[in-house]
């Protein structure tokens, strides 16, 4: 596997939710129906749609913009603890976490494929440097992704009811500001 | 404070244009539907007095966001089946329109949209032909859509 020199950061998935919920203002202002028809063309899906109607729909974007927010922000924190590993690995650091890290790193039974479920990598984390509870809180995210990821056909077992890019943020600036040798996340 | 007295602002000049406008925007609604509701027992006259349909006029009590509460016409037109077809107001604040009558005949539905005051359109969701499709109301589109609505 070679490590991709682009990856998004969460910094920037955070700023596309920004921007997405700026654009989602706008659509109210710009379609809002108790505002001048002339500023709706006639392609528009809400086109007809009482008050009521396009409140629900604004509610219904805000809401699966929501989930897919946090499925790219989780996907873009799995990136950076998976980054890491492959650093910790190459590079042969000698912190006491690197070192946990390539040991559990060689007798992993996937270690071949070069990818290792996060699942299994967090576990290694708690074991190694403790912060049981900040690292459950991002487990329980990892399996909402999972959820989210999958479909959505089964009754999401988290715990974190719903979760949206902002908590999913501060879940993720908790483990990182704990965790030995990543850069924090900044506050948003 | 500047928050609380901005938006102090903001919701004085809400109720100000509400109370100007709205009763205004509702008076003009009203008077439209009693206009469009005379056209369509003028259209099903022959019909009704033929013994083919039967009209009733039912009045609705509509909620609307800015508006409050009001009533409007609305009628059911029955066909010797027993089909029936109900023209109900909706809306007068609707996106991309002046106020919004349904044709309902569950599972159908045909949407009528006064696009600009006084011009009712049938709009239909044509997305084939890249989003919505506007066919005048006219006796010949209102019969169209009560035989489609009817068969």
């Amino acid at each position: 596997m070679t490590l991709a020199s682009t990856a998004p950061q969460p910094a920037d998935i955070l700023r596309y939710y920004g921007w997405s919920l700026e654009a989602l203002e706008a659509l109210k202002k710009v379609l809002g129906p108790s505002l001048d028809v002339r500023t709706m063309g006639p392609t528009s899906p809400f086109f007809g749609m009482t008050a009521e109607q396009f409140d629900r729909a604004l509610a219904e974007l805000r809401e699966e913009l929501d989930h897919q927010v946090v499925l790219m922000l989780t996907a873009s924190f799995e990136a950076v603890f998976q980054t890491d590993l492959q650093n910790r690995i190459k590079r042969r650091k000698r912190d006491s976490a690197s070192k946990a890290l390539r040991t559990w790193w060689k007798s992993a039974p996937r270690r071949r494929e070069k990818w290792i479920d996060l699942g299994s990598l967090l576990d290694v984390w708690k074991r190694t440097v403790g912060h049981g509870q900040v690292i459950g809180k991002m487990k329980s995210l990892l399996l909402f992704r999972h959820w989210l990821a999958h479909g959505r056909y089964w009754n999401d077992k988290s715990g974190l009811r719903d979760v949206d890019p902002f908590s999913a943020w501060e879940i993720g600036r908790d483990v990182f500001a704990v965790l030995p040798g990543f850069r924090p996340l900044p506050a948003r | 404070m500047a928050a609380k007295e901005e938006l102090l602002k903001d919701l004085a000049q809400q109720k100000e244009f509400s109370e100007r406008s709205a009763p205004e925007q509702l008076a003009e609604w009203r008077k439209s539907l009693t206009r469009l509701f005379r056209q369509f027992h003028d259209w099903l006259a022959k019909p009704v007095a033929q013994g083919l349909l039967k009209a009733e006029e039912v009045p609705v009590s509509i909620q609307e966001k800015g508006l409050g509460r009001y009533e409007a016409p609305s009628l059911k037109v029955v066909a010797p089946s027993g089909e029936a077809v109900y023209i109900v107001p909706k809306a007068r604040l609707v996106v991309g329109g002046y106020g919004r009558v349904d044709f309902e005949c569950s599972p159908k539905k045909a949407m009528l949209v006064q696009r600009a005051p006084g011009r009712w359109e049938f709009s239909e969701l044509t997305p084939d032909r890249g989003g919505w499709s506007f066919r005048e109301l006219t006796e010949e589109s209102f019969w169209e859509t009560l035989r489609y609505l009817l068969s």
